[in-house]
Parts: C-alpha cells; structure tokens; sequence
C-alpha cells in the first residue's frame, strides 16, 4: 500500500507546487492579494483573479501611475491604458486613452467580453464604457491638477516635444512643427521621476494551468494628449498563451512597445528557456538600441516558474516585484538587480 | 563615400552603371535593354518615370550603395505604388521617403478607397472614417502610429511625423488629430473622406444591416540602395466597425515590423483576430534564425492555424522582406501581392491560392 502512495508521490509533477501563481510588478501587495483572493478563495477564473488584481491599483491609484487622479497629459487630463489576455484562447481586450471611467481593466474586459474587436479607444472607448454599465466621472483629483498647475509654472518642463517651435526646452506650447534643417539628434531625456511610467501589469496562471495577463496604467505624466503606450498592445505591455506562459512589462512605453518584449519572453519560453532568462533576452534586445532605457518585465512559464529583469537606470538599480503561489503562501516581495 | 556625376539620358545607362558601382556587371548587361522607364536625367536633374508619369528625384550624393533593392505591397491595388516605389528607390530616395510617398498617393485617392485605405475607405458604424496607419524603419526600431484617426486623408504621414517629432510612438482619436493639425495638416470635414461608393454603402448598411466584406490593408515594404529597409501599413479599418476600434494595423508586431539588420513584415485581414498574434514580429523572428522569408511567413501561418483550429482560421495574410531582398508571403485566402527586386524589369504580380 505504501508503495503504491510512494509510486503516485512520485508521479505527481513536481511542478505543481509552483501553481496557482499571481505576479505583478512593483511592490503593489493589494493588488496580489486582491487577485489571489479572487483566484483561491473567491475560487475564481485566472481572467477574474487578473481583472480583480488590477483593478485594486486603479482604485488605490498604486503610486500615482495607475488609475485615476495621477500623470496628467498636456492638457491636465488622467486617461487611461489597460489591457487583459486569456491564454487559453487567446482572447484580448484593451483599451487605450480612456477618458472619464475609472475601471479601465474593466473596460478592456468587456472588449474582449462584448465585442468582437481587441481594441478601443479615446472617447469611443467611453462611450463603448458607459453602454456597458461603467460610470462616466472625472478622473482629474486635487493631485492631478496640481502636477499639472506646477508644471505650467515650470514652462511646461519636461516634456515629450521635440523639433517644434517655440523650444520645448525652455517654453510650453501650442507647437509648430520646426523646419527639417533644423531638427537637433534627442538629447537623452533624464529621467526625473522614475513614477512617471509604472504600470501595473500582472501574470495569473490558475491551477488548471490557464495563463491570464493584464495591465493597467495611467501612462506617462504629461504625454502629448492622445498618446497610448506599451501597455494596451498585445505583445509589448503583457502576453499570455497557456501553452508557454505569461509576461508583463512596465517602464518606458513609447520605447519598449517597439520591441514586442511580452511576446519575446513567451515564445523565448515556449522553446524551453528558463523565465529569468527569457526577461533577460527581452530586456537586452531593447538595451542594444536604448542602452540605458526605464523598463522591467516579468515572465513566468506555464509550470509556474518565474523570473524577472530590469534595464539600469540612473535612480532604479533593482525592480521590485510580488509573487503568491501555493509555495509562498503569502505574497512575498521579490527583487531583481538591473543590468 | 564617392559622388555619381554620371549624366545620362537613358535610365537604362544609369542603372547600368549603379549596378556596375554595386559589382554587378552580369546584372547591369541583362538589364540594359530590358527597362522600361523611358528617360532620365541625373544628378542635377530630374528622373521621370514612363509607367504611370511618376516624378523621382534623387539627392545628388550617395554613399557606397550596398544593398540589394526591392519593393513588395499586399494586393492587388498595391501594383501602382510599388511601381512608384521602383521608381523611387532606383532613384537613390530613403525608403522611409519611398514608403511615405507611396503609401501617401493610395490613401489619399479616393478610388483605391473602396479597398479600405484611407480616403473614401469605409466609415465605422456612426458615419465617421476613422484612419489607423503606421511606419517603421528598420534603423533603429523607430516608429510611428495613429489610431482611429478622422479627417487626415494621408494618415501614413502622420505616423511619420510622430516617428520623427514625437518620443512618443503611438497617438489616437482626438489627440492624434490635434497633433496632426499641430503639424500643419488640416482636418477635413468627414464628408470629404466618404466616397459616393461609401455612402451608399453605409446607407445599406444602416437600413437593410447589409455588410461589407474584406479586411484590406495596404503594407508595403522599401529596401533602398543604403540597405535601409522600411514598412508601412495603413487602412480604414473593418467597415462599419465600432467607434474607435483599432485593428492590428498600427500595432507594432502585429500589422508591421521592421529590424534592419534582418528584414521587414506586414500582414493584413481579419485585424481583431490578428492582433493576439504578433504575426509581424513572429516572422522578423524566424528570419532572424535563418528562415527565409517565405519560409517564415508560412512557419507563422501554420502555427496560428494550430492554435486556432484549421477549420477557424482567420483571413490573414503576410507578407515579408529580407535584407537580400528576398520576398516571402502567404495567406489563408486568396492573396494577390505585387513586388519588385533589383534585376527586375518591372513590377510583377503573384496571387496565392487559399
């Protein structure tokens, strides 16, 4: 009889024990617990525990870089990115530029719930919002404003303009496109505060070993108004396919969705390489063009092993990331130093 | 560095003796003959082009050309920008400038709209032409995109504008158009960017929920004689779509990628569906192995229609570009596609069965 035991014991996949699991990047601690508590106790779909996870940022407004009420665009206004994916069928929702609803991961839920289509955006994308039942309300907070209503005073430093006139260095618009004779080469923009560009974007891989990524960010502080970055595209801000695993960037988005790094990491994984390493890949292919870029990713294949890795930058020499699994069970802060 | 003084007043001659300066004399003798272009002046002047009228010019100074040439578009419709790109980038011109120009002139006509580009290209459900367009250069990962854009009846220029004036890489809706105004393009009044065969369509859709079929986009890819290489892509979406619905057009990886030291890729079709798949950057990724690019192309296909099902596959097709100017595509529907490579005498049109 114990022998058979012992024979089962040694049958079961060791893996096992690495799932369920529920990342995210940064030290957002509620938003891993928000997700694993949808996930286990809420018994939950990893779509479900994702949507929940990243949601609990947008209310919390985790460091001011996701939700609403932080990182005004030019105009002073909060909009917003999100997107969630489901590995098992590859399904996706996002949205990018949403103005006035708070629930941007909710919204991308309901693109992928209630449509056919994978991705709105601007003020269709709240429209498309207040016909599923989301409430239109202003994201703009005291904060927010007051970002904005400081930057003004500083002439509107810094700023992503470049080429136009009246100098972006030294002045606010509105811009006039500046002759072709003299465009100046990009200065590297210094990176004054490392906030302006985080996003929350979390892995959820259920016990049945279904993959759900998301993300949900209010993008980069002062961004040309319109502007959508990494996180609401498929490939770049997060991936998931349950049959390799799952990824989620956060960093400089304008720069990193150039890269694809998500789908790099997943399919770098699909071939048999090791998650840690997979970010590494991931990281340096955008490093060999951007040698000193803000950005992280998480990877974590569909056994439940994890990795993690980050571009050095002046200020950010290690990334913090969570992770709850059925090992840990509890979230547990992890860190990656940057390269 | 050398500057090309030759003077001729015969295309012919100077392409003879560009590819006699790339080494190709075998190459240079065959096409002496076999040109069409009727005549041109060099240098100080001017190259014209015989097939459609088209005006080239080049920049007087060029540097060690050390590439092959070629041009590939997706369709049908692309055969008079590829000849335009021929033309181009025999010229010597930038292949960013090519693909800009060529892209420009199908978007903006409002016959080639029909196809779902630009003007006179489909409105989504409220009336309004909405624009996606993207561009990116293989030198260094650069790129530019819009979304959901209104009133711009060259949104490929756009994009370019943001690849060159913006740290940004992608802007949408309202923002887009503000940015776009910004740089001096005016916006039109929606009217402007219907067509009599959009309006009546639209109509019929709008009484009868009568449909329109295809996914058209146009993507086309530029390898210059520097051996830059550079994709653009641009459409009006699935007609009749929802307010503000992106497709995988101007999604990088997923309706075009581009590295230079391997190639480029372009896909078009059933966009929604598309973009959970990075197609474009899956291709670039396997050549990058040492796939070739038809190779790559059905490598991708193939593993899209595994994870979908063979009976569920979506209409997507692909194209790509290597850097030796090798052209690859594939396609789960018929897919006409038109391309031109150095040593060519004109543009030629292959269809791919389903």
């Amino acid at each position: 009889m114990i022998q058979t035991w012992i024979f089962f014991i040694y049958l079961l996949p060791i893996t096992q024990a690495f799932l369920p699991l529920v990342m995210n990047t940064w030290h957002f601690e509620n938003a891993t617990v928000a997700a694993w508590d949808r996930l286990v106790r809420a018994r939950g779909s990893a779509v479900d525990a994702a949507e929940a996870g990243c949601a609990q940022c947008e209310l919390e407004q985790c460091d001011g870089s996701v939700g609403y009420g932080g990182s005004p665009d030019e105009l002073g206004e909060t909009t917003l990115d999100a997107m969630i994916m489901n590995g098992d069928t590859m399904d996706l929702g996002a949205v990018g530029n949403l103005h006035r609803v708070k629930n941007a991961v909710g919204v991308a839920r309901a693109v992928m719930e209630h449509t056919d289509h994978t991705l709105l955006v601007g003020e269709a994308a709240s429209a498309f919002a207040q016909d599923m039942g989301f409430k239109a309300e202003d994201l703009t907070t005291n904060r927010s404003l007051n970002i904005f209503f400081q930057w003004l005073k500083t002439n509107c430093q810094p700023n992503f303009r470049k080429n136009v006139l009246p100098d972006p260095s030294k002045s606010c618009g509105p811009y006039k496109p500046e002759p072709k004779q003299k465009w100046r080469s990009q200065k590297p923009r210094t990176q004054t505060d490392l906030h302006s560009h985080d996003t929350i974007g979390m892995i959820v891989i259920g016990q049945n070993g279904q993959v759900v990524a998301a993300t949900s960010t209010n993008g980069a502080t002062h961004k040309v108004p319109g502007r959508v970055g990494d996180s609401p595209v498929a490939g770049a801000g997060a991936y998931a396919d349950s049959t390799a695993g799952g990824a989620a960037a956060t960093g400089q988005g304008d720069i990193m969705m150039r890269f694809l790094p998500s789908y790099l990491a997943v399919e770098l994984m699909r071939s048999g390489i090791d998650p840690t390493t997979a970010c590494k890949t991931a990281i340096s292919r955008i490093k060999k063009y951007h040698g000193d870029f803000f950005g992280a990713i998480i990877c974590a294949s569909k056994t439940g092993e994890y990795g993690a890795a980050c571009s050095k930058h002046p200020g950010f020499g290690e990334f913090p990331f969570m992770v709850f699994n059925s090992r840990t069970n509890r979230p547990v802060m992890e860190k990656v130093d940057c390269f | 560095m050398f500057l090309l003084t030759y003077k001729s007043c015969n295309l012919c001659d100077l392409i003879n003796h560009i590819l006699e300066l790339a080494g190709d004399r075998n190459t240079a003798n065959d096409n002496n003959k076999k040109v069409q272009i009727r005549w041109v002046i060099f240098d100080a002047f001017t190259v014209y082009s015989a097939v459609g009228g088209v005006r080239c010019s080049q920049f007087g100074h060029h540097k060690e050309i050390k590439s092959e040439m070629a041009a590939v578009g997706t369709w049908a419709f692309s055969q008079s920008a590829v000849e335009r790109m021929q033309c181009m980038i025999l010229a010597g011109q930038n292949s960013t400038d090519v693909i800009e120009s060529a892209i420009g002139e199908v978007e903006n006509d409002v016959d080639t709209g029909r196809n779902i580009v630009g003007r006179g290209g489909f409105p989504n459900s409220m009336g309004i032409v909405e624009c996606d367009a993207a561009i990116m250069e293989g030198v260094p990962g650069r790129f530019g995109a819009v979304a959901a854009l209104r009133g711009v009846g060259q949104p490929c220029q756009v994009a370019r504008r943001i690849m060159d004036k913006s740290p940004h890489s992608f802007l949408v809706g309202e923002g887009a158009a503000a940015f776009a105004q910004e740089q001096g393009f005016t916006i039109e009044p929606n009217d402007r960017m219907l067509s009599d065969h959009t309006v009546a369509a639209y109509q019929e859709f709008t009484e009868k929920g009568i449909h329109v079929s295809g996914h058209d986009t146009i993507g086309l890819i530029a390898l210059d004689l520097r051996g830059n290489i550079t994709v653009g892509v641009s459409t009006s979406g699935a007609p009749f779509k929802s307010p503000g619905r992106v497709g995988d057009t101007p999604i990088p990886g997923c309706g075009l990628y581009a590295d230079h030291m391997i190639g480029a890729a372009a896909a078009s079709g059933d966009g929604d569906k598309i973009m959970c798949y990075c197609p474009s950057f899956h291709i670039v990724e396997l050549m990058r192995q040492g796939f070739s690019p038809k190779e790559a192309c059905c490598s991708v296909l193939a593993d899209i229609r595994r994870k979908v099902g063979e009976d569920n596959c979506f209409e997507i097709s692909l194209i790509a570009l290597n850097m030796k100017g090798e052209v690859g595509a594939t396609s789960s529907v018929e897919f006409p596609y038109t391309f031109w490579k150095q040593g060519m005498d004109s543009v030629e049109m292959h269809v791919l069965p389903c």
